[in-house]
């Protein structure tokens, strides 16, 4: 198992002094919930600079008419980069692969919808080798989903939950409405469950953030995953570093599970949302 | 040209019955197990296979949601209730999950597949990837513009289905996990509970808050008529049965008089306050001619407006006494103006001159919800006709 990294930070010197050897590149106004994002020149160069890094480029942003054009072309041009695959949620993008024959590998993040091992095999099937599985899934669903596809799996382990996504530029209305000062960031609290959410506004509309960093960790054991990542994603830059480096140490054997978990955990949010507890979605049976 | 498709949903048996005797080309049904709505009451097999007789009797369709986010443990058993659906007679499943997509379309044929909106399609190269994929329909996502529909249609020539009334989501679809994080309630499985029309603290004291205003697309029926929609759906499983006989009655009258070349701005205008009589938010026509903006939203937390203008639903006539039976709904009394409208489009106007009870007892008001009640009227009204208020008495 790696660990692959999001960064927010360009010195990149910082992620490779923890050894850290992967990474995850979203692609200028093609991602989305991203803090930092990448043009394709940057991508280009950061490829030819770091030949023995392993990168892959997200474009998870929903994909418009307007947007086909452009997106034909830079699929060409990460086909012929040397990356190892592209994170997508728009299925424009399976289609274009299709279409062009294109060989990069494609990873399925559609974030909240990786939650079952058939449809995981489904698109295996369809030349997609690698998904990233959801972040609402209980522990036991995880493993299972595991256990039972062909895939090679990523799961995301350390992150600010993404919790939503909306077209609207819900942050500008909201300001305009109440005649605020305008800004593209907002803390929102949640009274009944007594929650934190970030609302982050981009370009392409505005995300919602759990505000509690996810704590996976107990999983990591059992978890047979390819890749764990770690999103800094609108984390402390110094923090991030030094929950990095115990996940390599544990990875590369350096620490032991418990040594791990004691470092990691007073970081993280001890409630780690659906991790032990299934979601309720039967609400009532039907005809009661 | 083929005649637009008038989709309406429904949450049981009464309500399937009524839209589609209110003007519904198909009816969209939940089933007891894999559909988004889990709180609606939804549809046993032997309800489905009754529905199904009924649509197909009318020469008319049903389809059944099958759009949950499937989990591993959701898939025991789903082979099983496909076939059940299917020899019930179901038209259509919308669905989508693409292995269950996969699956369906190799199995069953017969049986079109829709692509839900649950998976937000908006371009069309996706729509293409599962045109390739046997799915016969796709239900775009809500946050489209005009042109891009339009393209759509015209690039893949694909059956595309919309939205164009109800209530909307804030965020797209299947990309929202709101109900998960604050109440548990998996959004993605059925449970949404709606947090987007929470109020949220701020640290600047404004309450944050991003619920939208209701879709309504009745201006723009003509337009998605013309850039060769093939279906137009309504929302709300869970609506009630006058809500939707009117809903569907007004759009029904809008697609034929469009076809008849009979539409009018006058018309559209009482169609208009006709939806408006229904409607519990504020309408908007979203990102169908521009980019939604704060105009599509609410900001001063929930205003939904009680409707209490349904009267009763008109279950059959007395001849000998040459009234109208109904069951009342709301409070009414003798001297308040009042309109009848049928299944067929007819609208009846008439002030209340007397209110008789079952047993033709005379009452001067109408005050128990659930009474049997007996208007006097000429002539026999058709059943699952209803009753609204128009005006108070003078």
């Amino acid at each position: 198992m790696k660990s692959i990294v999001a960064v927010c930070n360009d010195q990149i010197e910082d992620y490779l002094a923890y050894g850290q050897k992967a990474f995850l590149l979203p692609l200028r106004d093609y991602s989305v919930s991203y803090q930092n994002t990448y043009t394709l020149e940057q991508i280009k160069i950061f490829r030819k600079k770091y030949t023995d890094l392993e990168l892959f480029v997200v474009i998870n942003k929903t994909i418009f008419n307007e947007d086909l054009y452009e997106l034909e072309k830079i699929m060409d041009e990460l086909n012929s980069l040397d990356i190892q695959g592209i994170f997508f949620y728009d299925l424009a993008l399976l289609e274009i692969k299709r279409r062009k024959k294109l060989d990069v590998n494609l990873v399925w993040n559609q974030t909240h919808m990786v939650t079952n091992s058939k449809s995981c095999d489904y698109y295996y099937s369809k030349g997609v080798h690698y998904a990233v599985i959801a972040g609402e899934l209980e522990k036991s669903e995880i493993l299972d989903l595991v256990k039972n596809t062909k895939m090679k799996l990523f799961y995301t382990l350390l992150s600010l939950p993404v919790v939503a996504h909306s077209r609207r530029k819900l942050i500008t209305n909201y300001q305009k409405m109440n005649e605020l000062e305008p800004d593209h960031q907002l803390l929102i609290h949640e009274k009944i469950g007594n929650q934190d959410y970030l609302v982050q506004e981009e370009d392409s509309g505005t995300t919602f953030f759990y505000q509690k960093l996810s704590n996976h960790y107990s999983l990591l054991k059992e978890l047979t995953v390819d890749y764990v990542i770690l999103n800094e994603s609108y984390m402390d830059h110094q923090l991030f570093l030094l929950l990095l480096n115990y996940t390599n140490q544990y990875l590369r054997n350096e620490i032991s599970f418990d040594q791990l978990l004691d470092f990691v955990e007073p970081h993280l949010d001890s409630s780690a949302p659906f991790l032990n507890q299934k979601t309720i979605y039967r609400v009532k049976k039907g005809g009661e | 040209m083929e005649k637009i498709e008038l989709l309406a949903p429904a949450g049981d048996l009464e309500r399937l019955k009524v839209n589609l005797l209110y003007g519904a080309d198909a009816i969209y049904i939940g089933g007891e197990r894999y559909g988004l709505r889990a709180n609606a009451t939804n549809f046993s097999l032997e309800e489905i296979k009754e529905g199904c007789l009924f649509a197909h009797q009318l020469n008319k369709k049903v389809y059944l949601t099958l759009n949950i986010v499937f989990h591993n443990e959701d898939m025991e058993g789903v082979f099983e209730y496909i076939q059940e659906v299917v020899n019930a007679g179901i038209d259509a499943f919308i669905v989508s999950d693409p292995f269950l997509i996969s699956y369906i379309t190799s199995h069953y044929p017969e049986v079109e597949v829709h692509l839900s909106t649950q998976n937000s399609t908006t371009n069309t190269f996706a729509v293409s990837y599962f045109q390739n994929e046997g799915v016969k329909r796709v239900v775009l996502a809500r946050e489209l513009s005009r042109e891009s529909i339009k393209e759509i249609i015209e690039k893949t020539g694909m059956d595309i289905e919309v939205f164009i009334h109800g209530a909307m989501c804030t965020c797209m679809s299947g990309r929202c996990t709101l109900s998960n994080y604050v109440t548990g309630r998996d959004a993605n499985r059925g449970g949404c509970a709606q947090v987007c029309r929470f109020l949220f603290d701020t640290e600047n004291g404004v309450p944050f808050t991003f619920a939208t205003k209701d879709l309504n697309m009745a201006e723009y029926i003509p337009d998605l008529i013309e850039i060769g929609v093939a279906s137009l759906k309504v929302e709300g499983r869970m609506r009630s049965l006058y809500y939707l006989a009117t809903v569907i009655g007004t759009y029904r009258k809008i697609i034929d008089e469009y076809y008849e070349n009979t539409l009018t701005e006058d018309k559209m205008k009482v169609y208009q306050e006709r939806l408006a009589r229904v409607a519990n938010r504020e309408t908007s026509t979203h990102y169908f001619t521009k980019m939604a903006t704060e105009e599509d939203q609410y900001y001063t937390g929930r205003q939904e407006i009680s409707n209490q203008d349904y009267l009763g639903l008109i279950t059959g006539y007395d001849e000998e006494h040459r009234c109208i039976i109904m069951v009342e709904r709301n409070y009414f009394e003798v001297g308040d103006r009042v309109e009848i409208f049928t299944p067929t489009g007819d609208v009846f106007s008439k002030v209340i001159d007397v209110i008789y009870d079952e047993e033709m007892n005379i009452l001067e008001v109408a005050r128990h919800p659930e009474q049997v009640l007996k208007i006097q009227f000429d002539y026999e009204i058709p059943k699952y006709s209803m009753m609204r208020f128009i005006e108070k008495r003078k």
